[in-house]
């Protein structure tokens, strides 16, 4: 019979020594290439220096991927395998193993590169130590958190909440943003903080492994767990249903909902926390007013993650994908909606915080100006325009809409670098009408596409390009700035854009009820 | 409908919400900018073509600017070794009252000679009825024209000189003149550093009539008659300066609309569509035409204010701390401060005002005054004013060789009319000095 400890050391050693292995073999392929660049005179000696601690992002890249593993799907996922439970080797063995053979596979790597980096012209040992520990205390961190963060979060944000509370209190002290900073500073780069942060780790880990081992929980499970309470007061009463759809919308509105509201108005806390902290005078930076529209952006990133629900229950509704996709973007809608709202007026209320704006705008009434309708464009434009960006970001997980905006962002990522300099005068034409033909294209190419294989019927078709109508009349007429037909394309562009959601969700909740596989998403 | 009333309630109040939005959003782009309101209110063109109509130099041919250009091309210089021994205009430092040794002496007299066209069109453009530079002068950073302009007065400086050197009193009475009269031609439609070569110019001539009275006494017309031109507005007004601020204001102003001196440059309309969704200049592009309308407004006021006004008065310091007035707090601490450097222009023209008046008072009464006060009495229309002191008038005092009239300048301390051994900027008085070269009861 053979040992478990033997398979168990076989599969550990196998997984982190083939990450381990192409990254060091990534390593050793960009050192040559420097040396062979150096020779030929192509790259210079601090150039060849900086390729020295660049592979150390290699290693950083392989703790993340350290961490992770493939479940019985095939997906790649950071949690823990309840596979480990059931081994027949002692817990601490098994940690042991799997800590062990990860650890020595990382530090294997970390030696090869600095051996590998110090045949690099002028690099020094001194200055590589920061590059070589970092991977050390990001593979730490990043263990702790794949093995403790579900059954224990508190442990992790908890200290971050704990020390931004000291140094607020510091701040209240009247102590300035520089002298806490270097206070911090000084205590966290502390060799004893350092060396301490490694059995930390290590205890946090065991605390996981037995909180999960004991299907047991220390603290809210997570952060939205505390603010869940609350979510009732943003979605409507539940009431008889009349049918599948108003059923499904409650449904929706209930689960996800909530979620951008409360979380623009936590973010808005957090980021004016942060400047408060961070700036001597916080409300004279002149961009007060911007923080719950950043935060509007953050809470659509936090709310893509509560988009879907965890549980396939959805796929047993008694209604079609195109009726789940509406009714999903009908409560994300309405959710986005109240965020705008609350973010417009902590915008306002952020903007007349600021002095400098505040006498502008009363020397603007002492010359006989009435200013409230600025002030009310000066709230309402980026409002709009952080609302237009919450609504894309929002459906950054549907894989079509994903991909339309990868596009785009990688075509305005090249043709700003390819046309810079002296193709300065092509660059502004190239961006706006590749931008306006591929938004426009792949936004109805997907409408066309979802309707045809009957994935929304007709009228949300009809209705999607009225909606594509509405926002591109709302965008064109409502801008000085976009003039004449080059302006209506862009708005039609922007209003595409903003409609195709709609497809696009119909499509990925279809492929997820009907899940086949790698081939979900085949044409 | 039914769902319209029921759950979906509140996609009726978003509609509702969306529409008013939209409402607000096209009359938003339907009306006219505070900006713009405030410009117009302040009687600031808005664009670069509004300036160039309302500064139009036509009809050229009544235009004296046009020669000048003419004249600007023809300026010659001495060669190496003449210009070493140049004052004024060359490589030699001229010291009030320096005697000339004899090659300087001709170094002088051959650059007014080599120059004679030069004068000739000066002076011919000044018996024109106007002089306004082209509009031209607003499409570049070409600065051609400001140079040549302060060559002009350098040159007409040294022919005044080398008249008085002469005791040719007539030419000497006639570049005078010409150099008084300069600036005239940066009086319309000028921008800010228009302004400061004029002034320049103005320290020039004032320079010239302070050099030549050593040398020569003049008649009393002639006097009356520098008395007269030192007392039209460019001499006792700030007016060409707050005209310079309030074209200035327009001349930058299209910062805020991203478009360039040369029209729009590549890309304006990506920073146009940002600019207006994000709305980031519209409190940096307001705080602008509010601090250039305080300071067009502080040329109407007291000199004193003027002179003293700083970035405090005006501006909050803490935009010094947000990147979003970056370009007004680098431009505009130093827009509040430039009246001082052009009130010592007035301060100038005050003490050669009272020096003039001074000798005619001598002329009349064959004594100097005893206090500057009594030359009210029939040569000076006001006391003159020391514009560096809240409601002093000018200091003065006697002494065997010379009447010295002095402002005590920005640093608003009394040194005897002493001048700065460096730099106005180092302290010391504004002053002007003549030889008492008749009998004086006072002496």
């Amino acid at each position: 019979m053979k040992s478990p400890y033997r398979a168990l050391l076989w599969e550990q050693a196998r997984t982190a020594g083939v990450i381990c292995l192409l990254l060091g073999v990534l390593s050793c392929l960009v050192v040559l290439t420097a040396h062979v660049l150096f020779r030929m005179g192509k790259l210079g000696i601090m150039d060849a220096r900086d390729i020295g601690k660049m592979i150390f992002f290699f290693s950083m890249a392989g703790a993340a991927l350290l961490v992770s593993r493939q479940d019985v799907r095939g997906h790649i996922v950071w949690g823990f395998d309840q596979r480990w439970f059931r081994l027949p080797v002692p817990l601490h063995f098994l940690f042991g193993i799997i800590l062990g053979s990860r650890a020595v596979f990382l530090t294997l790597l970390l030696c090869v590169q600095l051996l590998l980096a110090l045949t690099l012209p002028k690099v020094k040992v001194a200055e590589l130590a920061i590059f070589i520990a970092i991977p050390l205390y990001l593979y730490a961190l990043l263990q702790a958190a794949a093995w403790a963060w579900k059954r224990t979060p508190i442990l992790f944000y908890g200290p971050v909440v704990l020390m931004l509370a000291l140094m607020m209190t510091f701040r209240f002290l009247g102590l300035s943003p520089d002298e806490i900073f270097r206070i911090t500073g000084r205590t966290l780069r502390e060799s004893h903080t350092l060396l301490l942060a490694f059995p930390l780790a290590g205890l946090v880990m065991g605390y996981g492994v037995y909180l999960e081992r004991h299907d047991r929980y220390f603290g809210p499970k997570n952060l939205s767990a505390l603010i869940y309470p609350l979510s009732w007061l943003l979605s409507p009463p539940l009431k008889k249903p009349k049918t599948a759809f108003e059923a499904q919308l409650w449904y929706e509105m209930r689960r996800a909902g909530w979620v951008l509201p409360v979380f623009t108005i936590a973010f808005t806390a957090f980021f004016t926390f942060v400047m408060l902290l961070l700036e001597e005078r916080p409300f004279s930076t002149g961009f007060a007013q911007y923080v719950p529209l950043a935060a509007l952006a953050a809470a659509s990133l936090v709310a893509v993650g509560k988009l879907f629900p965890r549980s396939g229950m959805q796929y047993l509704r008694p209604i079609d994908a195109s009726g789940i996709a509406t009714a999903r973007l009908l409560a994300q809608l309405r959710g986005l909606c109240m965020a705008m709202l609350l973010a417009g007026l902590m915008s306002a209320a952020l903007l007349l915080a600021g002095p400098v704006e505040r006498s502008i705008l009363t020397q603007l009434r002492t010359d006989g100006f009435n200013p409230a309708f600025d002030v009310f464009i000066v709230v309402a434009r980026p409002l709009v325009l952080a609302g237009m960006l919450a609504w894309l970001l929002l459906w950054l997980k549907t894989p079509p809409m994903c991909m339309v905006i990868c596009i785009l962002v990688v075509f305005l990522f090249i043709s700003f670098h390819v046309l810079s300099g002296h193709y300065a005068a092509l660059r502004y034409p190239v961006e706006t009408y590749g931008f306006i033909t591929l938004s426009i294209l792949l936004a109805l190419a997907l409408a066309l596409y979802t309707q045809c294989k009957g994935m929304i019927s007709r009228g949300q078709f009809i209705a999607a390009l009225c909606t594509c109508a509405v926002l591109s009349s709302f965008i064109w007429m409502g801008s000085r700035s976009l003039e004449g037909g080059t302006g209506l394309l862009l708005a039609v562009a922007m209003g595409a854009l903003l409609a195709a959601p709609l497809p696009s969700l119909a499509w990925f909740i279809r492929a997820e009820r009907h899940d086949t596989g790698i081939r979900r998403y085949h044409i | 409908m039914r769902y319209f009333s029921g759950r979906l309630r509140w996609l009726v109040y978003v509609a509702t919400g969306f529409a008013v939005l939209f409402a607000c959003f096209v009359y938003d782009t339907r009306r006219e900018p505070t900006s713009e309101r405030q410009l117009r209110n302040a009687g600031i063109a808005f664009t670069i073509q509004e300036l160039k109509a309302r500064y139009t130099s036509e009809p050229k041919q009544d235009n004296g600017a046009f020669l000048y250009l003419r004249a600007m091309g023809k300026i010659k210089n001495l060669d190496h070794a003449g210009f070493v021994q140049l004052p004024i205009a060359g490589d030699l430092i001229y010291e009030y009252g320096q005697v000339l040794t004899r090659e300087q002496q001709d170094a002088l007299h051959a650059y007014v000679v080599l120059n004679d066209a030069v004068i000739a069109l000066i002076l011919e453009a000044q018996t024109r009825p106007f002089s306004r530079f082209p509009e031209s002068r607003y499409d570049s950073f070409e600065m051609n024209h400001l140079a040549h302009s302060r060559d002009f007065g350098r040159l007409l400086a040294c022919a005044a000189l080398d008249a008085a050197l002469s005791d040719d009193i007539t030419t000497m009475d006639q570049m005078i003149v010409a150099g008084l009269r300069l600036p005239e031609v940066f009086s319309e439609g000028g921008l800010l550093i228009d302004a400061l070569v004029a002034n320049a110019i103005r320290s020039i001539a004032i320079s010239s009539v302070e050099n030549c009275l050593y040398f020569v006494t003049p008649p009393q017309e002639t006097v009356r008659t520098w008395l007269d031109i030192l007392g039209q507005d460019q001499y006792t007004t700030l007016h060409m300066q707050q005209d310079a601020f309030r074209n200035e204001t327009t001349y930058y102003h299209r910062y805020f609309a991203a478009d360039d001196f040369l029209g729009k440059h590549h890309g304006y309309e990506g920073i146009n569509i940002a600019a207006e969704w994000t709305q980031y200049n519209y409190f940096s592009y307001n705080q602008y035409i509010q601090v250039m309308s305080a300071i067009i407004n502080a040329a109407d006021k007291d000199f004193y204010a003027a002179a003293t006004m700083s970035e405090n008065d005006i501006l909050s310091k803490d935009i010094l701390n947000s990147p979003r007035y970056a370009l007004n707090a680098i431009e505009l601490p130093a827009l509040t401060r430039v009246y001082s450097s052009l009130i010592r222009n007035i301060a100038q023209a005050s003490t050669i005002r009272a020096a003039l008046a001074s000798l005619l008072y001598l002329d009349y009464y064959g004594k100097m005054p005893d206090r500057l006060e009594d030359l009210t009495s029939g040569w000076l229309p006001v006391p003159p004013r020391d514009p560096f002191t809240p409601d002093d008038i000018l200091r003065y005092h006697l002494t065997d060789t010379q009447a010295v009239f002095y402002s005590i300048g920005p640093d608003e301390q009394d040194n005897d009319g002493e001048e700065p051994e460096e730099s106005i900027l180092q302290g010391g008085d504004i002053i002007f000095r003549v030889p008492l070269t008749k009998p004086d009861n006072n002496v």
